[in-house]
C-alpha cells in the first residue's frame, strides 16, 4: 500500500511523517526538511505501507517547482491513499489544497492536526459534518501530543480492506474551469466553514503570538533580537565546550587511533607503504573533517529550533527590507543561513522560493556564504596567524563571505537577470514549542550526510592525493615531495596564484583538491606541510595567508555543491556562468585583501 | 478609497489582477474577493507587513498588497 502524505508549511506534516514511520526512513543523498521526496515505511500489525513525504506547499497550481512535482506525482505514480494534514487553528486556507485535492479521483483521509491547539483557542469544528461535506474521512489528531494515531492507522487499515468509494467532484463539463478557479474554490471554503466551524468571540482568548511578537517584532527591539539570535546561534556553535569537543576528537583520531593501528599494522608486517598511506594519508585526511561535526551537529540543532518555534519566518520578515536593497526578498534569508550550514540542502531549500530570480540569484551566492566544511580552514589560519585575536578574525571571514554574497545579489538583480520581479508572501505561523524528537532526527540526518561523505568521497580522495603527493611521474616513490605528481601539476596552475601571494605548488595543490570537498584544503595543508616540520606557519606571510583563506572561501565551490546547483538551476550555461563568478570575485576580492594587509603591515 | 497602509487598518478585497503573479499567489493564498484582512504589524524598516486574513497571518509586501483592489473598512464593522 502507498501512501501520500500532502499538506501546507507549519501544519505538522514531518512530525507526522517521524510518527508513523520512526526511523524507517530513507532519504536521498543530500536530505533537507521536506524537500527531498523522503519515504518511509509504516509497519502496524499486518499493516505493511510506503509513506511518501511530499513538499509543504499552500496550492497545487503549477506555479512553483514544488508544487509541480507534487502535482505530478499524485496524477502519475497512483498513491493508494493521499492523508492530507491540516492545521484546525487554520482550516479556512488549509482547506483550499484539500478542495484542489479532489480532482485526483483518488481517496483522501483528511486530519485536523493541532485540534489540542484549536480547543485551547475555543476553536469548535465539527469533524463529522465537515466529513459529509468533503466526502471524505476526518479525523482529529495532535501530532504534539501524540493523540489519535491509533484511529488513523485503523482508518487507514479500513481503506485497505474495504476500499473508500471517491465520487468525482467535478464533472469536468468541456470548456469550464470554475472547478478549479481560487475564487470558487473559497466560496466552497466560506460555506463549510459557517456549517461547520464556530469561533469564539473577539478577545476571550489570550493571544499569546501575538503578545510575543509585539515585542519581538516591534520597531526598536525587532532589530537588536534579530541580530542578537544570529549572533547566539554562531556563538554558540563555536563555543568552548564544542571546541573542546572537537579537539578531543581530532585528538583521539590523529594520536590515539592512528598510534594504536600503526602498532597493530606493524606487529602483522604489513608493508610499510600501507602504513605510511593509512597513517599520514587517510587519517590526517579524515580526521581533519570529522573533527568539526559537534559543529556542525549544534548548529543544524539551533538552525531547526528556529524554524520549529517559527522565528526563522519572523527573521526573513524582518530581513526582508535589508534583502531587497539587494533584488532579494526575505524568502533568500532562510536558506542563506542555512548556507552556513552546508551550501547543498541550502540551494535545495531554493524550490521553495517564489520567482525564478530569487531561486537563481540565491543558488549563485549561497556558495560564497561559508560552510561549515570552511570553517576549518579559517580555524586551522586564525590558530596560526591570529592566535591573541581568533574569534574576532574567524567572525571577520564570516562577514567577508555575507557581504561578498550580497554585493554578487546587488550585481546579478541589475544585471543577468534585471528584467525579473521579485515579491515576499510569507505565512507568519503562531509560536510553538520544538519537538525534541523531531530536532533530533532532522540534525541526525545532516550528521549522517557528513558522516557518508567522509566515509566516501573523503576517504577516496586523501588516498588519491597521497598518492598523488608521494610517487613521482614514473611512479617511484618520492623522497621529497616536491618531484611528486601533484606537485607537477600544481606547478603548473601556481603562477596564476602569485599574484595573491600564494604561488606555491602546495598551496595550489589544496585549491585542486578542495574543489572535491572544500575540507580537503586543510586535510591537503596538513599532508604536505607535517606538524613535525612546521605546519603552516613558515609556508605563508601574514598577508599571504589572509588572502589563501579569502580566496579559498570563496573560489568555486565543492563538487557536491555543483553538482547540486546544475541540478536546481537546471542549465549548463547559467551554472557555468556561477562557476566563473565566483572564481573572478575570489581572484578580485582576495587580490584586494593581500595588498590592503600588505599597506597595513607596512 | 484607499489610504496609507497603517497597523489596524482593515479592507476588504474587491478584485484581483490576474496578470501579477503575487496578486495570484495572494488569491491562492485566500485573498477572494469579499474577504476581509487587517493590518496588524508593520516591520522595523517599513517593509514589509503582516496582515491577518482568514484567521491566519501572512507577511506581505506593501507593493504586492497593492496589486489588490480593496476599499477600507471601519474595524468596528466587523
Amino acid at each position: 500500500m502507498k501512501i501520500a502524505l500532502i499538506g501546507n508549511p507549519n501544519s505538522g506534516k514531518t512530525s507526522l511523517f517521524n510518527l508513523l514511520t520512526g526511523s524507517n526512513q530513507k532519504i536521498g543523498n543530500f536530505p533537507g526538511v521536506t524537500i527531498d521526496k523522503k519515504h518511509g515505511s509504516l509497519n502496524y500489525k499486518d499493516l505493511t505501507a510506503e509513506v511518501v513525504d511530499l513538499p509543504g506547499i499552500y496550492s497545487l497550481d503549477p506555479d512553483t517547482a514544488e508544487q509541480r512535482l507534487t502535482k505530478n506525482y499524485l496524477s502519475k505514480s497512483n498513491p493508494d491513499l493521499i492523508v492530507n494534514i491540516i492545521d484546525s487553528t487554520n482550516l479556512s486556507r488549509s482547506l483550499y489544497m484539500t478542495l484542489q485535492l479532489r480532482a485526483f479521483n483518488l481517496p483522501v483521509v483528511v486530519l485536523l492536526n493541532m485540534s489540542d491547539e484549536a480547543d485551547k483557542k475555543a476553536i469548535e469544528i465539527d469533524e463529522l459534518k465537515l466529513s459529509q461535506l468533503l466526502n471524505m474521512p476526518v479525523l482529529k489528531i495532535s501530532t504534539l501530543k501524540n493523540e489519535g494515531l491509533k484511529a488513523l492507522i485503523e482508518t487507514i487499515i479500513g481503506i485497505r480492506d474495504n476500499g473508500l468509494v471517491v465520487t468525482p467532484s467535478c464533472a469536468s463539463c468541456k470548456g469550464c474551469t470554475t472547478c478549479s478557479e481560487a475564487s470558487s474554490l473559497y466560496k466552497q471554503i466560506d460555506l463549510i466553514m459557517s456549517l461547520c466551524v464556530k469561533y469564539p468571540g473577539r478577545k476571550q482568548v489570550r493571544d499569546f503570538t501575538s503578545a510575543i511578537d509585539s515585542v519581538i517584532l516591534s520597531k526598536f527591539v525587532g532589530l537588536p533580537i534579530f541580530f542578537l539570535i544570529m549572533f547566539l546561534v554562531f556563538t554558540i556553535s563555536f563555543s568552548g565546550p564544542v571546541i573542546f569537543l572537537s579537539d578531543s576528537i581530532h585528538y583521539f583520531l590523529t594520536h590515539i587511533f592512528s598510534n594504536s593501528l600503526q602498532g597493530l599494522l606493524v606487529s602483522i608486517h604489513s608493508p610499510d607503504m600501507l602504513i605510511a598511506l593509512v597513517c599520514n594519508g587517510v587519517i590526517p585526511g579524515i580526521s581533519s573533517v570529522l573533527s568539526f561535526l559537534p559543529q556542525i551537529a549544534m548548529l543544524f540543532i539551533l538552525l531547526s529550533i528556529l524554524e520549529d518555534t517559527g522565528y526563522m519566518t519572523r527573521a526573513a520578515f524582518v530581513a526582508d527590507k535589508f534583502l531587497s536593497f539587494t533584488g532579494l526578498s526575505g524568502s533568500s534569508f532562510i536558506p542563506m543561513v542555512m548556507g552556513f550550514g552546508c551550501s547543498v540542502p541550502a540551494m535545495m531549500s531554493c524550490r521553495t522560493l517564489p520567482s525564478k530570480k530569487d531561486r537563481a540569484i540565491t543558488i549563485m551566492i549561497i556558495p560564497f556564504i561559508a560552510c561549515g566544511a570552511r570553517f576549518p580552514i579559517i580555524a586551522l589560519f586564525a590558530g596560526t596567524f591570529f592566535k591573541s585575536n581568533q574569534g574576532f578574525y574567524v567572525f571577520l571571514m564570516y562577514i567577508l563571505g555575507i557581504v561578498v554574497s550580497l554585493i554578487s545579489a546587488f550585481i546579478l538583480s541589475r544585471t543577468k537577470f534585471k528584467n525579473e520581479e521579485s515579491s515576499f508572501i510569507m505565512e507568519i505561523p503562531p509560536y510553538r514549542l520544538p519537538v525534541f524528537r523531531n530536532l533530533l532526527l532532522f540534525t541526525w540526518e545532516k550528521v549522517r550526510g557528513f558522516l557518508i561523505k567522509a566515509g566516501t568521497t573523503l576517504f577516496v580522495a586523501s588516498v588519491v592525493i597521497w598518492l598523488l603527493s608521494n610517487y613521482t611521474i614514473t611512479l617511484a616513490p618520492v623522497t621529497n615531495m616536491k618531484d611528486s605528481i601533484l606537485a607537477l601539476i600544481s606547478n603548473v596552475i601556481a603562477p596564476i596564484f602569485a599574484p595573491l601571494g600564494f604561488g606555491t605548488w602546495q598551496a595550489s595543490a589544496s585549491i585542486i583538491t578542495g574543489v572535491g570537498a572544500k575540507e580537503m584544503i586543510v586535510s591537503t595543508l596538513s599532508i604536505l606541510y607535517p606538524v613535525q616540520s612546521g605546519g603552516i606557519a613558515g609556508s605563508f606571510s601574514l598577508a599571504s595567508a589572509v588572502a589563501f583563506v579569502a580566496f579559498s572561501l570563496l573560489y568555486l565551490p565543492c563538487m557536491s555543491s555543483i553538482i547540486t546547483m546544475k541540478r536546481e538551476l537546471k542549465s549548463f550555461k547559467l551554472t557555468g556562468f556561477a562557476l566563473l563568478f565566483s572564481f573572478v570575485a575570489a581572484y578580485i576580492v582576495s587580490l584586494i585583501i593581500y595588498y590592503v594587509t600588505l599597506g597595513v603591515l607596512r | 478609497m484607499r489610504s496609507k497602509l497603517r497597523t489596524g487598518l482593515c479592507a476588504k478585497v474587491n478584485s484581483v489582477d490576474f496578470d501579477n503573479l503575487s496578486s495570484k499567489k495572494l488569491l491562492n493564498m485566500g485573498f477572494t474577493p469579499g474577504t476581509v484582512f487587517c493590518i496588524k504589524r508593520i516591520a522595523p524598516l517599513g517593509d514589509p507587513i503582516i496582515v491577518k486574513i482568514r484567521n491566519y497571518c501572512l507577511a506581505v509586501r506593501k507593493k504586492d498588497l497593492m496589486s489588490l483592489s480593496y476599499t477600507e473598512i471601519n474595524e468596528e464593522s466587523l
